[in-house]
C-alpha cells in the first residue's frame, strides 16, 4: 500500500504570535508543530503499512522550516517526504491543493490519502475538499475510524448528538482525519536519529505547472484576538442565573 | 495600588514570591508589595524540573536547600494549598575515580550538616532504580530525603502564603523606572502608579539586568535555553508503588526523574544555546523555545546508555525555555554594591530548589542587616566590575556545558581570560607561571621548570603542583622571593573625621602614629566577622586600607554603606592605581638595601610600620609585614611603575637568587603561620575573639561597630575556638569543610587545610568546641568520606615567636 499524509507545519498553538507585517508574522522564533488532526493521519498511515506492507509519504507545503515538522513525522514511521517550497506560510487552498496535487501526481497515485480534518493555523477546512477535485477522488472528512475491506475504505464520522455515520468510500480516497481515530505515537529517540537520514525530495513550487497568480482568495490582514475581558460571575438560583445570561446574551452582548 | 512600602519585590517567579512570602510573613506583613508584569512563573520558573535535593557544592547552598525542603514540606499545611511534593531520594552516580573524590567531598561536607547521606555501590543503585544500566559506575552518593516538587503549585502556595500575611502582590504590572529619591528612600516606577519604598528586591529573573540596570547596577546574567524531555508513559512505572529516585549521572550530563507514570530527562548539553544574551523582551512570558534536539542529542545518547528505556520509549513533550545563568552559576543574591537597601535575587538555574530557603535567609538579611548564614558564594558582590554581560557570554558557554562536571579545589578554567593583569604579567609568563583567576585578576599560583607542569592537574588529592609549590616555600624560607599582589584592594579614607571613623569600623586600635600599621577585622553588628583590613596611617587625616582582593566589591560597600554623609570622611579607591610586589625570605633586607634610598635596618625600620621610600626610581609605600611570616616588606607601588620596579628588585636580587613565588606557596605558608583567611576562618559564623586574633579586639576603646556583640560573647563564653590542626593525612590533605571529629562523634569543621610545606606537615584549621581545643588533643579529620588521625597543635607552627618576620 502507498499512502501520502499531508501534513502542515504550524505554529504551536501555545505560542505567542507577534505581527511583522500587514499579512505576516514573526516566525524566527516560535515553536513550530505538526498540525495536531495530521498527526492523527500520520499515526493511521504508519499503522496500516506497519500490518500490511507499504510505503507512507508525507507531502508538505510550506517553508524551508517545514523540514522540521516533516522530520517529526517520518520520526513516528513515515518513509520520505516531499516538501513543495513556497514561500508563505498563508497559501491560499487552492494553490494548496494545487500544490499536492502536483507532487503526488508526479510521485504516482497512492491508494490512499489522508489530510487533518482541518489546520490549526488558517482552520480552512478546504484543503482535502480541493485537492480531492484536483485528483478527482472521492473524499470524506472528521473520520475517527478506518477499516480496509476488499478495495474500500469503511470509516466512521461523528455527526454529532452522539450518532455516527458509517460510510464505505472506494480506494483511492482522501479522509481527512479526526480525533479518535487512533491516539498517535510519540516518536522514540532512535527513530528521531533515524528520520534525519530519510529522504525529503524538495519541489520549488514555482517549477510546477500551477498559476500563481490564480488564487481565488487573498489575505487582507491578521489582526490580534484582543485580550478577553475578565469573566463575569453570576450569582443566584439557577433560574435567576438563566435568566440573568439571557439577559447578558441578549442586552448586553447582543448575541441573541 | 499602594503609594509606599517597606520593600518591593520585583518578580513574580518562585525566588520572588517566595522572599515576599517571607519578609510578611516574619513582620512587615502588608508593608510588602510584589510587582509582576505577567502572571506568577512565567519567566522561567513554569518550565523548571522541580528537582529539589539536599546536593550544591557549597557547604552554605547546602543549608540554603536544606532549609527549602523544611519550608515546602510545611507550605500545604500553613496555606491549605498542595505544592506536590514529593520525596523520593536521589543518587549521584560516578564513573571515575575523580568524581568519588569529588563525591567523597559532598559525603563529608553534607555530613558536617548532620545529612543523611550514603555511599552506594553499582548494585545498590541497580536496587533503588531498576531502569539504571550500571555500567562503568564506581558508586554514588544517596539522599533519601531528596525529592520534587510542582514549580507552579509552590509558587501559588507561597503566593497564597503571602497574601495571608498582608501582602500585595500586583500582576501585569511592569516596572518602568528606578530611582534614588532624596531622602534615601527608592522610587519604584511602574505602568500603573509609583511606589516608594524602604528596600526593592530584585527578582526579575529572565529581566534582573534590566531592572538592575534601572538602578544603575550591572550585573552578569544571561539566559540559556534548558532542555529536559518528559517520554510518554512506561507501563512498569505506573503499576509500581513507590517512586523512583533521582538520578544525577554529572559524568554523562543528565538527570533522570520520575513525573507521574514516565520519565523526565534533563541535561547540560556541550553547546548550550544563549537566548537573548543582549535582554529579555518584556513581552516574553511563559514560552517555549524551539528545542534544538541535534544540539541535545549526544545527551540524549548518554541517557539512553544509562537508561536503556529510554531509548524505547517516545517524546511526549520536549520541553525548551529559558532559564539564567551566571559566569560560575551560582545566582546572584544579598546587598548591591554601591547601592542602599537595594538586593539581588536573581542569576537563579536551581530556583525551585533553593527558593525557600533564599527566601527565608534573604528575609532575615534584610530585616536584620546581616544574613543568619555565610552566603557570601552567591554574593552579587562576588564578581566585580569585569564581569559584565559581555565577559558572561564568554564565562558561560563553558560553564554551562560544565554544570555537571567534577568539582576540584585546584582548578581554574580558561574561559574569558585574561581580564585583570598586572603589568608584569609578561614577566610572570616568562617565568613560567601557571595562572589562577582571583576576582578578575590573573594571577601566578606557581612556577614550574620550563617544560615541566605547566598545567596543574585538577584534584582533590595533592596535584603535580605539589613539588613545585614546596619548591617556593623553601626558597621563601631560605632566600628570597616575590609575591605579586597587585590585586589586593586598595582604599584611602581622609578627612577630618577619618580616625574616628575608622575607630568605629573596626575593633582594633586605629594607629595614633603616622606610618603606624594596624591589623584589624571590621565586623558586623553582631560582632562577627564582616571583613579584614590593614590600616596605615599616613597621617592623621588619611590612611591607607588594604583588604583582600575577592572581598573588594563587598569591603569598599561596607564602607561607604558607614560613610558619614556630611563629607567629613571621604572614600577613594586606589586599587587601579596601585600595585603590590611583597618581597619575602631572609635576604629581603638585603636585595632592598642594594636599591633603596633610604635606611631599611631593623632598627630604623621596625616590624608592622610603613615607609614612603624610592625603591631605585619608584617612590614606593612599604608596610614591613607580609602573610608569609618571613622577614619582608609589602612594596606599594605606581602601577604604571611596576615593570620598573621589578626589574629594580630582579637585578639587586640576582645574587641572592631571586625568584617569584606563587599563590599556593603563600597559601601553604600562611596556615603554617595561622594567619587566617577572610570566608574561611572570617564569616559571619564566627567573631575575633574565637581566634588567635582576639587580641586585635579593644573592647576598652569607644563604641564600634560590633562591640555589643563581642561584649555578650565575653561574658557567656565563646562557644567555638579556633584550632590548628595536625593531620595524619598522606595524599589528600584538608580543605575546608571536613568535619573534625572526636571519637567518632562531631565536634567541629575545618575552615580551611592543607600541606605546610616548611613545616612538612599536613595541616587544617578549624573551629571546634573549646573543650577539646588543649594542644595535644587527639581528633580525627574526616577528609573525603575517610577519617584521619589529628592532632590539636600550638598555633603557629612555623616560627611561633616570629623571630624571623621580626629579624
Amino acid at each position: 500500500m502507498k499512502i501520502f499524509v499531508c501534513v502542515k507545519h504550524v505554529p504551536d498553538t501555545a505560542a505567542s504570535i507577534k505581527l511583522a507585517s500587514e499579512t505576516g508574522f514573526d516566525d524566527s522564533e516560535i515553536k513550530f508543530i505538526a498540525s495536531p488532526y495530521d498527526e492523527y493521519g500520520i499515526e493511521e498511515a504508519v499503522s496500516l503499512c506497519e500490518k500490511e506492507g507499504g510505503e507512507v509519504v508525507v507531502v508538505t507545503a510550506g517553508k524551508d522550516a517545514a523540514v522540521s515538522t516533516m522530520r517529526n513525522a517520518m520520526a513516528m514511521g513515515a518513509d520520505r517526504g516531499i516538501l513543495v517550497k513556497t514561500d508563505s506560510q498563508f497559501l491560499d487552498s487552492s494553490l494548496t491543493a494545487k500544490a499536492l496535487k502536483a507532487a503526488i501526481e508526479e510521485d504516482g497515485m497512492p491508494d490512499l490519502i489522508f489530510t487533518g480534518k482541518n489546520s490549526v493555523d488558517t482552520e480552512g477546512f478546504q484543503t482535502q475538499y480541493r485537492l480531492a477535485v484536483q485528483l478527482d477522488l472521492p473524499v470524506v472528512n472528521e473520520i475517527s475510524s478506518l477499516m480496509i475491506e476488499n478495495g474500500n475504505a469503511v470509516v466512521e464520522k461523528e455527526t454529532g448528538g452522539g450518532e455516527k455515520q458509517v460510510i464505505q468510500v472506494k480506494m483511492p480516497c482522501i479522509i481527512g482525519a479526526d480525533k479518535g481515530l487512533n491516539e498517535p505515537r510519540y516518536p522514540k529517540f532512535p527513530d528521531i536519529m533515524k528520520a534525519k537520514k530519510k529522504k525529503i525530495q524538495e519541489i520549488e513550487l514555482s517549477s510546477l505547472d500551477i498559476n500563481e497568480t490564480e488564487s481565488e482568495t487573498e489575505l487582507v490582514k491578521l489582526e490580534l484576538v484582543p485580550e478577553r475581558s475578565g469573566a463575569k460571575m453570576i450569582e443566584g438560583s439557577v433560574d435567576e442565573q438563566a435568566e440573568r445570561l439571557v439577559e447578558i446574551l441578549k442586552l448586553e452582548e447582543k448575541v441573541l | 495600588m499602594k503609594t509606599n512600602a517597606r520593600a518591593v519585590v520585583i518578580g513574580g517567579g518562585v525566588i520572588g514570591v517566595s522572599v515576599a512570602y517571607h519578609l510578611a510573613k516574619y513582620g512587615w506583613k502588608d508593608e510588602v508589595v510584589l510587582i509582576e508584569k505577567h502572571e506568577l512563573t512565567s519567566g522561567s520558573t513554569w518550565m523548571a524540573a522541580g528537582n529539589v535535593s539536599f546536593f550544591h557544592p557549597s557547604y552554605y547552598c547546602t543549608q540554603v536547600n536544606m532549609k527549602s525542603i523544611e519550608i515546602f514540606k510545611k507550605l500545604e499545611e500553613e496555606t491549605g494549598q498542595n505544592v506536590g511534593w514529593h520525596t523520593t531520594g536521589s543518587i549521584r552516580t560516578a564513573d571515575n575515580p575523580g568524581r568519588m573524590d569529588e563525591l567523597g567531598y559532598y559525603y563529608s561536607m553534607n555530613r558536617c550538616l548532620g545529612l543523611d547521606v550514603s555511599y552506594v555501590t553499582p548494585d545498590e543503585i541497580k536496587k533503588l532504580h531498576p531502569f539504571i544500566e550500571t555500567e562503568g559506575l564506581l558508586g554514588g552518593l544517596y539522599w533519601p530525603d531528596d525529592g520534587d516538587v510542582d514549580p507552579n503549585s509552590l509558587t501559588q502556595a507561597m503566593a497564597k502564603g503571602a497574601r495571608n500575611y498582608g501582602a500585595e502582590l500586583y500582576l501585569h504590572t511592569r516596572v518602568t523606572g528606578i530611582e534614588e529619591k532624596q531622602s534615601g528612600e527608592w522610587l519604584v516606577k511602574t505602568d500603573k502608579g509609583d511606589i516608594t519604598c524602604e528596600h526593592i528586591v530584585n527578582a526579575g529573573g529572565l529581566w534582573a539586568p534590566e531592572v538592575s540596570k534601572m538602578a544603575g547596577v550591572e550585573i552578569p546574567s544571561i539566559a540559556i535555553a534548558h532542555t529536559h524531555i518528559l517520554y510518554e508513559k512506561i507501563n512498569a512505572i505506573a503499576e509500581s508503588d513507590s517512586m523512583l529516585p533521582l538520578v544525577r549521572d554529572p559524568d554523562k550530563s543528565i538527570y533522570l526523574r520520575q513525573e507521574m507514570d514516565s520519565l523526565i530527562l534533563g541535561m547540560y548539553e556541550a553547546n548550550g544555546q544563549q537566548w537573548k544574551k543582549h535582554g529579555v523582551p518584556w513581552d516574553y512570558a511563559q514560552e517555549e523555545l524551539n528545542p534544538d534536539i541535534d544540539n541535545i542529542s549526544d545527551c540524549i545518547m548518554n541517557g539512553i546508555e544509562r537508561f536503556p528505556i529510554l531509548g524505547e520509549t517516545g517524546f511526549k513533550h520536549v520541553t525548551a525555555g529559558p532559564i539564567t545563568y551566571t559566569p560560575n552559576g551560582n545566582p546572584l543574591v544579598g546587598p548591591a554594591a554601591p547601592l542602599k537597601n537595594f538586593f539581588q535575587a536573581c542569576g537563579y538555574s536551581f530556583g525551585v530548589t533553593q527558593a525557600g530557603g533564599i527566601g527565608h535567609y534573604l528575609a532575615g538579611w534584610i530585616m536584620n542587616g546581616e544574613p543568619e548564614i555565610d552566603l557570601w558564594h552567591v554574593d552579587s558582590r562576588r564578581f566585580g566590575s569585569y564581569a559584565n554581560w559581555a565577559y558572561n557570554t564568554e564565562k558561560i558557554a563553558d560553564t554551562y556545558a560544565r554544570l555537571y562536571c567534577t568539582f576540584f579545589p585546584n582548578e581554574f578554567r580558561d574561559a574569558a581570560r585574561p581580564n585583570r593583569v598586572s603589568p608584569i604579567y609578561e614577566y610572570q609568563k616568562q617565568a613560567n607561571a601557571v595562572f589562577g583567576d582571583y576576582y578578575g585578576w590573573e594571577c601566578p599560583n606557581y612556577f614550574p621548570p620550563k617544560g615541566e607542569d605547566g598545567y596543574e592537574t585538577p584534584s582533590w588529592r595533592r596535584s603535580n603542583a605539589f613539588k613545585h609549590v614546596n619548591n617556593e616555600c623553601k626558597h621563601a624560607m631560605n632566600k628570597v622571593g616575590i609575591i605579586d599582589l597587585t590585586r589586593f584592594a586598595k582604599t584611602k579614607i581622609s578627612g577630618k573625621d577619618a580616625f574616628a571613623w575608622l575607630n568605629r569600623m573596626t575593633c582594633q586600635n586605629i594607629p595614633r602614629k603616622d606610618n603606624s600599621i594596624a591589623l584589624t577585622p571590621m565586623l558586623d553588628h553582631n560582632g562577627n566577622f564582616k571583613s579584614d583590613m590593614t590600616v596605615t596611617r599616613i597621617s592623621e587625616e588619611e590612611f591607607f586600607c588594604v583588604t583582600a582582593s575577592v572581598g573588594k566589591s563587598h569591603d569598599q560597600h561596607w564602607l561607604l554603606e558607614n560613610l558619614p554623609t556630611d563629607g567629613s570622611v571621604s572614600m577613594e579607591d586606589v586599587t587601579y592605581k596601585m600595585g603590590c610586589l611583597v618581597m619575602v625570605g631572609p635576604d629581603s633586607r638585603k636585595v632592598l638595601e642594594k636599591v633603596c634610598h633610604g635606611d631599611v635596618s631593623s632598627e630604623a625600620f621596625k616590624f608592622s610600620t610603613s615607609k614612603e621610600i624610592y625603591v631605585g626610581r619608584t617612590k614606593c609605600r612599604i608596610n614591613r609585614m607580609n602573610y608569609v611570616g618571613e622577614l619582608g616588606f609589602e612594596i606599594f607601588h605606581p602601577i604604571e611603575q611596576q615593570v620598573a620596579l621589578n626589574n629594580t628588585l630582579f637585578e639587586a636580587g640576582k645574587d641572592f637568587d631571586i625568584k617569584y613565588i606563587g599563590m599556593h606557596a603563600m597559601d601553604s605558608m600562611r596556615l603554617e603561620k595561622g594567619y587566617l583567611a577572610w570566608k574561611s576562618e572570617m564569616n559571619v559564623h564566627h567573631t575575633p575573639l574565637e581566634t588567635n586574633v582576639a587580641w586585635t579586639v579593644k573592647l576598652d576603646k569607644d563604641d564600634f561597630i560590633g562591640k555589643q556583640g563581642l561584649e555578650d560573647q565575653k561574658k557567656n563564653g565563646i562557644p567555638l575556638k579556633l584550632v590548628c590542626l595536625v593531620v595524619e593525612a598522606t595524599d589528600s590533605d584538608p580543605w575546608g569543610y571536613n568535619p573534625i571529629l572526636k571519637d567518632g562523634e562531631k565536634i567541629g569543621m575545618t575552615s580551611s587545610g592543607g600541606y605546610g610545606h616548611r613545616v612538612e606537615k599536613s595541616i587544617a584549621m578549624g573551629y571546634i568546641k573549646p573543650e577539646f581545643a588543649a594542644v595535644g588533643t587527639e581528633l580525627g579529620v574526616e577528609i573525603l568520606g575517610k577519617v584521619r588521625e589529628a592532632r590539636v597543635a600550638a598555633m603557629p607552627l612555623y616560627d611561633p615567636e616570629n623571630k624571623k618576620m621580626k629579624s
